[in-house]
């Protein structure tokens, strides 16, 4: 990212963040829907990024470093993201069967569990597999893999040293084998 | 393997298998862009003032991991009104007041209550089954030492005396710890003495480790908080116990002013607490802000069970806001705010008061198994071992699950695992209405109090029949085990969830039950 609009935008200059907001959008998007796996979350993720950065800015001190410190935001907003899930959730009222005006249950045999998991089994293997991986995981091989970011790169994104980053890097690889293995052999 | 990232050349066949699978090239979605600069528009940068706590609270975690690292070791002493989980396994010494006293010019009144010894807020814990409303309690305060506090299981907040049992209110002053070269040794008060209980509030951080001489403070608090009844049955008498701090009024000298606990992981607090205080003061003339905790959605149990319950929109924290009106009958309330947002909202209500719940005849007896509580079957699950399949019959009252849309997830689960949306079942301890429809749309919010989630494997959930109001919970037996054989068979990663899962085997018992009355929001 242009180092002059970084430090105008840390400075407090909104249209310089607008014009960094548009040029790098599309790949804090990106990667948030590799991460999270669908549109509804990487959409909430993408927006917490951006307006992260824009708050936490003024703390920035290296303008060159704002590639991998927006990386580390948005790492910790697809966190967020899926801490998120699983609060408080809408319900149509039409998925309710109304009696007495107040909600009754809809029973019968389709309320088993087990008949849920039939429509999940049908993903891709790989898919999955990377699902199955921890948040950060998912990260470092999106950026290396995907991105095409060195293990020097990587370190500076998750702030960690980069003799670190490599043995992660490796440990996802193995997990992510791993998870392909036992996807395999469903 | 390149460790210099392949990219997108072809030279990386993960890369290419991964890109196939999960993407690479989506552009983000124009109005997308539009949506967050909207929001960076009329976004505001937070006062950087408002870090220092979460710093200072980070530097004190990492003093007890230091302190705890080097191997020194603590007994608490016997808090003698101490609230749960505080009775040392050894008796400690007794503390010995210092020849010289210090001396406090404490003040008779504050935020327009009086305040009072230690003693005579026992007294008045022991005069009253009931609340005591706000009491201002002057004394001398110790800072529990850095000690390990070992995880407490799937209790209640107020259940998670450590390490407030290492700290005292006292009417004389005295140090409570011993420091030797090779640890330190805790002391048993001499004289009046209470354990106060922090609770998503931040304690009276003026003197810290190794400094131990007590700190003269007065603390408004309050006995019996109503989450008391979400302890155990074997904690509860000492929840009903603990002195739960509202504010940190005055230390040393001088009064403070309201406290602000950070207590948020991830995205800043974008409202600062002055306009927090300001909007609370608005919206309730009258009463006076005693303290504020400003939350993650992930932590607000820490805080106050209740904000689980509250619609956060498109909030990542939440702030609690604790007023003392201090009219004639001094009562203590909270609101809560979604950060971002000035718009005032009351907290909601307890789940219900617990006579209530009680006055339901749960039978005793279920398939020649003796029925037991939510709270027994956790304290069970987490207890036992070797851990077993064997049934037990759980007493408490049903919520069922709803066929809402739920998101696919992206890896198989197994139908042990908590998922949406057979995660809205819940068998709680207190009949908690989950489904709410307060203002024309419904919605399902995760219980307040002690629940298992059951997993009706092979049988259909209890139906609730038409007139029986769905959203009201029914009281139930039902018969299950924990440890289902079948979690063997889960992926690693959902192992353990899956061997906590509570499988129902049948329903042993459905009462009819009255409909539940929410308490009085405190």
């Amino acid at each position: 990212m242009d180092r002059d609009l970084v430090e105008q935008a840390r400075r407090g200059d909104q249209e310089a963040f607008e014009t960094i907001v548009r040029t790098g959008i599309d790949a804090v998007y990106r990667r948030s829907l590799a991460i999270l796996g669908n549109e509804a979350d990487a959409r909430d993720a993408t927006q917490e990024t951006f307006l992260a950065a824009w708050r936490q800015l003024p703390q920035l001190r290296d303008g060159a470093r704002f590639d991998a410190w927006l990386g580390r935001i948005g790492l910790n907003a697809a966190r967020m993201t899926l801490r998120r899930r699983g609060r408080v959730r809408e319900i149509p009222a039409e998925l309710l069967e109304s009696a007495d005006g107040r909600p009754t249950l809809v029973a019968g045999p389709s309320s088993r569990t087990g008949d849920r998991t039939i429509d999940v089994a049908e993903r891709d293997a790989l898919r999955r597999a990377f699902g199955r991986l921890p948040v950060e995981q998912r990260m470092l091989l999106y950026l290396h893999h995907i991105e095409g970011r060195s293990v020097d790169e990587l370190a500076t994104v998750l702030g960690i040293p980069a003799g670190t980053a490599k043995s992660r890097l490796h440990a996802a690889r193995e997990r992510l084998e791993r998870a392909l293995e036992a996807e395999s052999g469903r | 393997m390149s460790e210099q990232g392949a990219g997108p050349s072809g030279r990386d066949p993960l890369g290419d298998l991964l890109r196939a699978a999960i993407g690479g090239g989506s552009a983000a979605p124009d109005d997308l862009v539009e949506t967050t600069l909207a929001r960076v528009r009329v976004e505001r940068r937070p006062d950087p003032r408002l870090r220092r706590g979460g710093i200072l609270a980070v530097a004190a975690a990492l003093t007890v991991v230091v302190a705890v690292s080097v191997g020194l070791a603590f007994q608490p002493g016997p808090p003698g009104t101490a609230g749960p989980g505080s009775s040392p396994a050894v008796p400690a010494p007794t503390a010995e007041p210092p020849t010289s006293p210090p001396t406090a010019d404490f003040p008779a009144e504050i935020l327009g209550l009086p305040t009072i010894s230690v003693a005579r807020a026992l007294e008045i814990r022991d005069a009253s089954p009931a609340s005591s409303g706000p009491l201002a309690v002057r004394g001398w305060y110790a800072a529990a030492p850095p000690i390990f506090c070992p995880y407490p299981g799937d209790v209640d907040a107020l259940e998670r005396a450590c390490p407030d049992s290492a700290s005292f209110l006292m009417d004389v002053p005295q140090e409570t710890v011993v420091v030797r070269l090779d640890g330190f040794e805790g002391r048993e008060p001499v004289g009046a003495a209470l354990n106060p209980r922090f609770i998503g509030i931040a304690g009276p951080g003026a003197r810290t480790w190794p400094d131990i001489r007590p700190l003269p403070v007065v603390l408004i608090g309050h006995w019996h908080d109503p989450r008391s009844m979400f302890c155990s049955t074997s904690a509860r008498a000492g929840c009903l116990e603990a002195f739960v701090i509202d504010a940190v009024a005055w230390a040393d000298g001088r009064a403070l002013e309201p406290q602000v606990a950070e207590l948020w992981e991830g995205t800043p607090p974008r409202s600062t607490a002055a306009d927090v205080i300001a909007a609370a003061e608005r919206a309730r003339p009258g009463t006076t802000v005693l303290s504020l905790a400003v939350v993650d959605l992930a932590s607000t149990s820490k805080v106050d069970p209740r904000l689980l319950v509250v619609p956060a929109g498109d909030a990542t924290n939440l702030w609690l806001v604790r007023l003392l009106d201090a009219g004639p009958q001094a009562s203590l309330s909270a609101v809560y705010l979604r950060d971002g947002d000035e718009t005032v909202e009351p907290m909601p209500a307890w789940p219900i008061v617990p006579e209530t719940a009680e006055a339901i005849d749960f039978p005793t007896e279920v398939e020649g198994l003796p029925v037991i509580s939510v709270q027994t079957a956790i304290e069970d699950r987490a207890g036992r071992a070797p851990p077993t399949d064997e049934r037990m019959a759980v007493r408490g009252w049903y919520s069922p699950w709803y066929p809402v849309p739920c998101p696919a997830p992206t890896v198989p689960i197994s139908p042990l695992v908590e998922h949406c949306p057979y995660d809205m079942a819940a068998l709680t301890a207190l009949p908690e209405i989950l489904l709410e429809n307060p203002e024309g749309s419904w919605s399902w919010h995760p219980p307040m109090g002690p629940s298992l989630n059951p997993r009706f494997i092979d049988i259909d959930q209890p139906t609730i029949g038409e007139g029986a109001a769905g959203a009201v919970p029914l009281p139930i037996v039902l018969v299950g085990h924990f440890h289902d054989a079948s979690a063997a068979r889960c992926p690693a990663e959902q192992r353990v969830a899956c061997e906590r899962a509570f499988v129902v085997d049948s329903i042993g018992w459905v009462g009819d039950g009255p409909a539940p009355t929410a308490s009085p929001a405190p």
